[in-house]
């Protein structure tokens, strides 16, 4: 996976890599700048696998909030964290369907089925949050929607998060002293 | 006067060259219009060719289907009504056996329940002895009738009847009865004479029930400890014949290996079609699918929960009738064939099909070693008559042939597996290993059709014919200049209409044939990469499958024989050994 591909052998690839949650980014530019030819044969076989890739990346993004709201235990920093850290899985998922490689009606379908997924997650958030007396947590959800996964500045804040984080995780290797006795 | 003359010839020749070239101009004008319209009929004739061939092949395809499908109706049909004529013939031949079979647990009930005077219980079972006097049972029934009046005399020389007919058979049934009456001495006894008539290398078909006995704790402490050691003992009897261990490998590994797997007759349709690596291919995924079937069908059988009867009397009474019902030699001819036919309805008419499950299961014979029989429990138990606590008993007993045969298979399969895979599209062919190398293949296959098409497109030229046709009225136009004749130009405009026409038509027919070859190249093309994204997939699938072999392995490791003889209806407790 160097390159934009071009080859089902090569999309196979990176959709597979993209599936894994390895290297989001890296898949996404490859495959944004990658091209297929949509014959028969090929066609088909790469529908299925792209829905495949959606379908598990969209049950880990459930598990995976599900298990960030467990750990959030009502912290507002936590539970905005959840929220963003969702809302970007989402980003990634629309920019996989916006890929130019896809035909328009595909691509407008999968970005529909996404659209369908987010509101319904977002509501039956709404709804859990009913249940709080304060109202503090309805708010922090209706604050921080997940329906603007798709908004431009939403996905470069998403982009510029990762980009953050991966530096971070960069510093807190190179530039700290280890001390190793007490 | 002379001048005159000539100047008549001259004009006379001249009208009749000029009326000559006319019709010659008019002659390949004509004959360029026929050789455009035969070189368009000839395509079209050729295209109705290639049309004509691909129905033909397609009417062979679809008559060859119709005679399978014919002759697989008529076997369906047959055996459906020789099944139903030997079902009758056992009916018929054996029916009145069924009698006595029922009496058997009729008996011990109606003694259970105290509802049938004794009297009554003996004059019955003496009238079946009158009814079927050669059959085994009859005897026993006496045996059993007097047993419980305290008479005897009459009991011992029955019960000698019956040891007469079928030792085998009357040991085991005794062994059962009096376990059923609590008569632990009597029982270990009887168990004993059955131990001491068999054979481990050919077994009686009903040492099932023994099996059945013992992994469903019928038996006592005393005789389940006997039983689990003689299984033992011919186990380690049979591992010090030579080949043994070989052999079970190939028992189990032929059993595995037709355990059936679903089929996608779709799923990879461009392989299918354009590689001639594909049954190769086919019989690699085959192989790693089948893991998943032997994992399934192992760990579904230990997954199932055994139920046991209510009480020992209960279980006994299921074990005396599957003794009493299933086993008998008589009927075995028969019970073949109602198992072989019944294999062909099953296999919907293929009778091959059904032949080669049939020869597997080798349930159905007389005599058969203990392995085989412990196999036939694990794989075919509907046959063999084996309750789910033999069968789990049997794949504990055999896990470690199991495991090497699973073990052999697998490693034939992955050695099988083509490193490479072919790909034959039209009259090019080439080869990937992982569907990887497709812009290397496209280009092999654009350079091939290009290559092609210049060596159709070179062989569509014009004939020495039009050459010298060209050149003779160059020539004659050339003679004419000179000769002052300045009609015989008429010769080379002539010529030089017929060769421009023919090279019009031929640069025509170059058109259509690089038209021709741009498409089949463009649908080529196509194929290939669908064959490569093929497989792609199908290097995947095979890898996904193939690494379940290791389910079959760590599940196999888990068990072990003795967690599958159970003790439910003993009261004592158990002493493990430290």
């Amino acid at each position: 996976m160097t390159r934009p591909p071009s080859t089902y052998a090569e999309w196979v690839a990176c959709l597979e890599a993209f599936e894994r949650g390895e290297k989001d980014e890296e898949a996404l530019f490859l495959m944004e700048q990658g091209r297929l030819e949509w014959t028969p044969g090929v066609a088909e076989r790469f529908m299925r696998r792209l829905s495949d890739t959606m379908n598990e990346r969209l049950d880990e993004l459930q598990r995976r909030m599900a298990r960030d709201f467990a750990y959030a235990q009502g912290t507002e920093t936590e539970l905005v964290r959840t929220l963003m850290a969702a809302r970007r899985r989402f980003g990634l998922l629309h920019r996989l369907a916006s890929i130019p490689a896809l035909p328009g009606e595909v691509g407008a379908s999968l970005k529909e089925m996404i659209g369908t997924v987010v509101r319904q997650t977002q509501n039956s958030l709404e709804d859990s949050a009913k249940t709080d007396w304060t109202g503090k947590l309805r708010l922090i959800i209706r604050n921080n929607p997940l329906t603007t996964f798709d908004h431009p500045e939403a996905l470069e804040s998403a982009k510029r998060e990762q980009q953050a984080a991966l530096q971070q995780t960069a510093a807190s290797f190179t530039s700290r002293r280890r001390v190793i006795l007490p | 006067m002379s001048t005159d003359n000539e100047r008549i010839i001259h004009l006379a020749d001249l009208r009749r060259i000029q009326s000559s070239l006319a019709s010659l101009d008019s002659t390949i004008t004509h004959l360029d219009g026929n050789i455009a319209h035969v070189s368009g009929q000839v395509q079209n004739v050729n295209a109705e060719v290639q049309n004509t061939k691909d129905r033909l092949e397609q009417l062979i395809q679809e008559f060859k289907d119709f005679v399978l499908k014919d002759q697989l109706d008529k076997n369906l049909q047959l055996a459906e009504t020789r099944l139903v004529k030997v079902r009758q013939e056992l009916e018929t031949k054996f029916g009145h056996y069924d009698e006595v079979r029922r009496r058997t647990t009729g008996i011990l009930k109606a003694v259970d329940a105290s509802l049938v005077k004794r009297q009554t219980i003996e004059n019955a079972t003496e009238e079946q002895m009158l009814a079927a006097p050669g059959y085994w049972l009859a005897p026993a029934l006496i045996a059993l009738a007097s047993w419980l009046n305290d008479k005897r005399e009459l009991a011992d020389k029955a019960m000698m009847e019956a040891l007469r007919l079928d030792d085998e058979k009357t040991s085991l049934f005794f062994a059962l009865v009096t376990r059923r009456g609590g008569r632990f001495k009597a029982s270990r006894e009887w168990l004993d004479r059955y131990f001491g008539q068999q054979d481990p290398h050919e077994l009686e078909r009903e040492i099932v029930v023994l099996i059945d006995g013992f992994t469903n704790g019928i038996f006592g402490p005393d005789a389940r400890t006997k039983t689990s050691k003689q299984i033992e003992a011919w186990i380690a009897e049979l591992s010090e014949k030579a080949g043994f261990v070989e052999e079970q490998h190939a028992q189990w590994k032929a059993a595995l290996e037709v355990m059936p797997v679903a089929a996608k007759p779709d799923e990879y349709k461009f392989l299918r079609q354009y590689s001639p690596t594909w049954p190769q291919l086919d019989s690699s995924l085959h192989g790693a699918k089948l893991h998943e079937v032997v994992y399934s069908h192992i760990s579904g059988i230990f997954g199932q929960e055994v139920t046991p009867a209510q009480s020992i009397a209960y279980a006994v009474d299921g074990m005396l009738d599957k003794l009493v019902t299933n086993f008998d030699d008589e009927e075995l001819p028969l019970r073949r064939d109602e198992r072989l036919l019944s294999l062909i309805v099953e296999e919907q008419g293929n009778k091959d099909a059904a032949q080669s499950r049939f020869g597997v299961e080798k349930t159905l014979e007389q005599r058969v070693s203990l392995t085989q029989l412990l196999t036939n429990f694990a794989m075919h138990p509907d046959v063999s008559q084996a309750s789910l606590s033999t069968q789990k008993l049997s794949i504990a007993l055999s896990r470690e042939w199991i495991r090497q045969a699973h073990d052999d298979m697998t490693m034939e399969n992955r050695a099988a597996v083509p490193g490479t895979i072919g790909l034959a599209i039209d009259s090019w062919s080439g080869q990937t290993m992982d569907g990887a190398n497709e812009a290397e293949l496209l280009q092999s296959l654009e350079a091939h059709m290009d290559q092609r098409m210049r060596e159709d497109a070179s062989r569509v030229k014009l004939k020495p014919m039009h050459h010298i046709a060209l050149g003779a009225s160059i020539f004659i136009g050339i003679v004419g200049v000179a000769a002052l004749m300045p009609a015989f130009l008429l010769f080379t405009v002539a010529g030089a209409l017929f060769w421009y026409l023919s090279k019009r038509s031929i640069d025509k027919k170059r058109k259509i044939i690089e038209e021709g070859y741009v498409e089949l190249k463009e649908s080529c093309v196509q194929i290939l990469r669908a064959a490569l994204a093929d497989t792609v997939e199908w290097r995947l699938e095979y890898a996904e499958e193939d690494a379940k072999a290791s389910l079959v392995s760590e599940f196999l490791d888990g068990i072990s024989a003795e967690q599958y003889a159970y003790s439910h209806y003993d009261k004592a407790r158990a002493v493990m050994r430290a």
